[in-house]
């Protein structure tokens, strides 16, 4: 008679979590879902603005993740750096795929809060924040949400994104000179209020 | 020089003002998102200079602004139950529609466009003769060729802004011969026989064969 499966304890760390999913171990995806899959999430709905296609982008990812775990390095990157990694590159793909079919102006109209008819300041605010994080090109955006919003290092960011940190660095600084020029306006507001 | 080097650095504090921007401009005015390694030099230049403090104050404001993003969605209970299934069956991953997918509409269009292409091309051959390019080109072979210009400069476009997303990504993104957009609708200047008379294409002057 084959042995119980244990089920994994709480405590359990990610890359044991990941070896007994490999062993097909019931529960380990359900306790790795829950602690990594609204970040996940978080991070392709950053990206994309779109929640469907991010929850699209969160399965896919765990997918990958269920394929990759006979294989996996403990002493490779953390689980969380690699769900992201994943997630981001799906994302970015999705990104170019959609730009091919129909290209810019896209994505921002797809952020859910824009039913409320009137935008008061506060909404009219975050519609422009959001329009202008989703028209950033998509390296830019991805080291944006990455570091500033998944709080990944600059060395994370860069070994999501494939290239050198001082790489991820010049993403980041072009990223925010170019969300600082479109956003001014409500900079200009902002230190007038605080001054 | 590097601009770790600018005149203006502060040995003091192992960091000079040029990094200290460097930085502010990358990873925002909270020191927690620094690289770990420049964190305290940056803390410290800062204590010391208005320059860095004013840098700091404008990196602020745009962190300010991006924390109005808002907060991103829950995952669904449906989410939630479709990720945890796939451990009991990996096939049960409900397909994802995914935006690259090629509808048989789009490669229709493109093969429409292609024909189409091909075809005015031949019945241009066929207008204006055989014309082996040596020395100048004549009228009909100029319209020729300006239409295929056209073309071309359509496929340019799409080569260059494939070629600056290449650049922005940092790898070499191969052109997709299929982004044409091609409007059924509009009219094809290309269809020499919809040319006013005027423009008709001549025969004389053009070397045949």
């Amino acid at each position: 008679m084959e042995p119980a499966r244990q089920q994994p304890a709480a405590e359990e760390t990610d890359d044991g979590l990941v070896l007994r999913l490999a062993d097909g171990c019931d529960g380990a995806m359900a306790t790795l879902s829950g602690r990594h899959l609204p970040s996940v999430l978080a991070c392709g709905w950053r990206i994309l603005g779109d929640r469907a296609e991010a929850e699209d982008v969160a399965q896919e990812t765990f997918v990958r993740l269920l394929r990759k775990a006979p294989e996996w390095r403990t002493d490779g990157p953390a689980l969380r750096s690699w769900l992201l990694r994943v997630a981001t590159n799906l994302c970015i793909d999705r990104r170019r795929a959609r730009a091919r079919l129909a290209p810019m102006p896209e994505n921002i109209d797809r952020f859910e809060d824009r039913e409320n008819g009137s935008l008061d300041d506060d909404l009219a605010i975050r519609h422009a924040v959001r329009k202008a994080v989703a028209a950033l090109p998509d390296r830019q955006r991805a080291a944006l949400v990455l570091v500033h919003f998944q709080g990944f290092s600059g060395q994370e960011a860069a070994s999501a994104l494939g290239v050198s940190t001082e790489a991820v660095e010049s993403l980041l600084a072009r990223a925010r000179r170019r969300l600082r020029k479109t956003l001014s306006p409500h900079i200009e507001n902002l230190l007038e209020v605080r001054s | 020089m590097t601009k770790r080097d600018l005149p203006n650095s502060s040995p003091a504090s192992g960091m000079s003002l040029g990094r200290f921007a460097e930085l502010a401009q990358a990873y925002g005015g909270d020191f927690e998102r620094w690289p770990e390694a420049e964190r305290y030099s940056g803390i410290s230049l800062a204590g010391r200079s208005e320059e860095a403090r004013t840098l700091l104050a404008e990196a602020h404001g745009l962190d300010y602004l991006l924390s109005r993003f808002g907060a991103p969605p829950a995952p669904s209970d449906a989410l939630v139950e479709r990720v945890t299934a796939l451990e009991r069956d990996p096939a049960s991953a409900v397909e994802v529609s995914s935006p690259a997918g090629r509808t048989p509409f789009r490669a229709m269009r493109s093969n429409a466009l292609t024909v189409s292409v091909v075809l005015n091309l031949f019945l241009a051959a066929a207008l204006g003769g055989v014309w082996i390019g040596s020395g100048t080109a004549p009228g009909t072979a100029s319209e020729v060729a300006y239409g295929l210009a056209d073309v071309q400069a359509t496929l340019s476009d799409q080569d260059e802004a494939e070629a600056a997303l290449g650049e922005e990504l940092g790898t070499p993104v191969p052109m997709d011969p299929d982004f044409v957009e091609f409007d059924s609708d509009a009219p094809d200047d290309f269809d020499i026989a919809s040319w006013p008379d005027a423009e008709q294409p001549s025969i004389g002057g053009i070397s045949s064969i």
